[in-house]
């Protein structure tokens, strides 16, 4: 076996070029990228993985948004969709991928969904939900699924958790990814005591110890092929930091090219060396979760810096395409959320420990579209459709009566157009007046979907039933980029499931040969 | 082409007035710091080194629709620095609630931009009281000690 190792630029800043050889190539160390790797590696295939962020220590990661913004986030957490809207598309570029940044949140994708995969996508027997549950269970047990337990659930769930009592209606404990969690609430800046099982802590070490090189701060660019078959991957060194430019990469790969690099850059390498373009779908059918927060000011203390960063969710509507959940933000981004600016807004941040914040997320309709714009920069189109800005606005009310059945002295909805504060539900009458229009609301997406999405036919489909790209041979696609439709859950747990299946399948292959 | 990171004298001028008025000194017993306090033009030129084009872009546009406002919004021939404090926050006020998308989505950018500073600073998170917090400041505030220290 070969020994693996986690190597970055400073590793590589004085050679002229680095050359690797394995059986496959990983390009993305997130959710799918580092279970590929981490399947792959424990079947005995030799791996490489190639991801474009640095690998950040968790002794060195610090509480401060800024400072996690530019280690950890993409584009510095200043990605965005363009629409009639502007949308902040949240996305981690780190070893660990959004896995180190995100809210730790489970979910197995709804039978519902799967079944319309399966009717109307033609998603095969490889993704059979039988065969996903099995990796599910699975999963639970090495990553410490468990839901949030009381010793660290925090004021700001524990109110949900009374509101979903009192209105009777559906509510849990988060299913979460943490193992012993200490309920720092630093979940968005890196979890500070590594409880969180992201991908940095779980399997990209893991199948390091089984042989996997992992090179972090090294872009990906061009795939090579041979007789149209995918055979290895170039791409360069680059420190995010300063930008300073190091060493190209070669990695030959002896059976699969495996892409996992998100539903964002998947398809722009993918537009880059020219796969997929007989189907015209690359980058296209762009499907989100966009959400919105919704602030309630209590007596009692809330501190919402001290517990789960998201522990209590309700799933009651989901069915009419929409999920609540707790979001305990660091004081930067409840800070710009508060409507005020000036003495008042100082005034607020004062209170900051009295704040709560629960968000909406749904299930939005809406297709977008990720491309190549004016010099080769990154566009992501992304509009609401008038259905879906119904169901924010019925999102945001829901969380408003959930807030004063939990006990809050006023509500802050945060959409334009409706009062700063409100003190009754009544007082929310004018949301309902308002034009069907997303520039009303102040939205993020974080779970991004079908960029080149999987099917039978090669003419409306990018990939085939076992990931392969239609038309380059041992090109795989691995992560939700070739998931037909968005989930309406939280999809870290389903793009693990479903890049373990892609990646038993290669490595069926590889052993055969 | 470093240079094309930074901000000119007066877009600095304009948005160290802006962050005043968004985050003032003094309006509360227990934050008694405001923007002005701290080093946020060492933030604002850390942030530009290391930001994607678009933000840039955006951040520029912002802070001369915000200088030149004052004309249209509330018919002073001044422009945004040039404002008493009451002004610029009536000024910012009123962007805010502007019935264009572009316009209200100025003062909450800017908003949003020295939060993102001022509110991860140690002394700020302790003063709401977040515990624990970081034992030293970020890098770009390192030096840092409030400006109106370093001055003196």
């Amino acid at each position: 076996m070969t020994s693996g190792a986690l190597l970055g630029f400073a590793d590589v800043a004085g050679k002229a070029r680095v050359e690797d050889v394995a059986d496959v190539v990983v390009i993305g160390s997130g959710a799918a990228g580092a279970t590929v790797a981490r399947v792959l590696s424990e079947a005995g295939v030799d791996v490489v993985v190639l991801e474009e962020g640095p690998h950040v220590p968790t002794a060195s990661l610090r509480s401060d948004m800024y400072t996690s913004f530019k280690r950890l986030w993409r584009d510095m957490g200043f990605q965005v969709a363009q629409g009639r809207a502007v949308t902040p598309i949240l996305q981690g570029s780190c070893v660990g991928g959004t896995t180190a940044i995100n809210g730790a949140i489970i979910h197995r994708m709804p039978e519902p969904i799967h079944r319309h995969w399966r009717e109307e996508h033609g998603i095969g027997p490889l993704l059979s939900y039988a065969e996903l549950e099995r990796i599910w269970g699975r999963l639970d047990d090495e990553l410490s699924v468990a839901p949030a337990p009381d010793d660290v659930l925090g004021e700001n769930s524990a109110l949900m958790e009374r509101a979903t009592r009192r209105l009777g209606i559906e509510g849990h404990r988060i299913r979460r990814n943490v193992k012993d969690c200490q309920g720092s609430a630093h979940c968005n800046q890196g979890c500070p005591t590594a409880r969180r099982q992201s991908m940095n802590v779980s399997y990209v070490p893991r199948a390091v110890g089984q042989g996997a090189r992992v090179y972090a701060d090294c872009v990906a660019r061009r795939l090579l092929t041979r007789w149209g078959r995918a055979v290895g991957v170039e791409g360069r060194f680059i420190r995010r930091e300063d930008g300073r430019v190091g060493p190209p990469m070669r990695v030959a790969a002896r059976h699969a090219v495996v892409v996992a690099a998100s539903a964002i850059q998947t398809p722009l390498f993918l537009i880059d060396n020219g796969v997929g373009r007989a189907s015209r779908v690359v980058g296209r059918r762009l499907q989100a979760h966009p959400g919105t927060g919704v602030v309630g000011v209590f007596d009692q203390p809330v501190k919402m810096w001290f517990g789960a960063t998201q522990g209590y969710e309700s799933v009651h509507y989901w069915h009419e395409r929409m999920k609540i959940e707790t979001v305990s933000m660091p004081l930067e981004f409840g800070a710009a959320r508060l409507p005020w600016i000036g003495p008042e807004l100082v005034r607020s941040l004062a209170t900051y420990g009295h704040l709560a914040i629960w968000g909406v997320q749904i299930r939005a309709r809406a297709f977008g579209r990720v491309r190549r714009g004016f010099l080769g920069a990154k566009v992501i189109e992304y509009d609401l459709l008038e259905e879906d800005v119904r169901d924010l606005k019925l999102g945001v009310r829901r969380l408003a009566e959930m807030m004063f059945a939990a006990g809050a002295r006023e509500v802050l909805p945060g959409v334009h157009g409706v009062p700063d504060r409100i003190r009754t539900i009544d007082e929310l009458a004018p949301l309902d007046s308002l034009p069907d229009d997303p520039t009303f609301f102040h939205c993020i997406a974080a779970h991004l979907f079908g960029t080149a999405r999987m099917g039978p036919d090669a003419d409306r489909s990018v990939v085939g039933p076992h990931g392969e790209a239609h038309d380059v041979p041992g090109l795989y696609v691995a992560d939700s980029s070739l998931f037909p439709t968005n989930l309406g859950v939280n999809p870290q747990h389903s793009i693990c499931a479903v890049a373990w299946r892609i990646a038993e399948g290669i490595a069926d292959r590889v052993a055969k040969t | 082409m470093a240079h094309l990171h930074m901000l000119s004298g007066p877009e600095l001028r304009c948005l160290s007035a802006v962050f005043d008025a968004v985050l003032p000194s003094g309006a509360s017993d227990a934050i008694r710091v405001g923007a002005g306090d701290v080093p946020l033009d060492r933030f604002v030129r850390d942030l530009l080194r290391r930001a994607p084009a678009h933000f840039r872009v955006g951040l520029r546009a912002c802070i001369w629709l915000v200088n030149l406002a004052p004309p249209l919004v509330l018919g002073r021939w001044r422009t945004f620095v040039g404002l008493t404090r009451a002004e610029r926050l009536d000024l910012l006020d009123r962007l805010g609630r502007s019935s264009t998308y572009v316009v209200r989505e100025v003062p909450l950018f800017l908003k949003t931009v020295a939060c993102l500073g001022f509110c991860g600073l140690p002394e700020v998170q302790a003063a709401v009281g977040i515990a624990p917090v970081d034992a030293s400041p970020p890098e770009w505030a390192r030096r840092g000690l409030p400006v109106a220290e370093e001055r003196r």
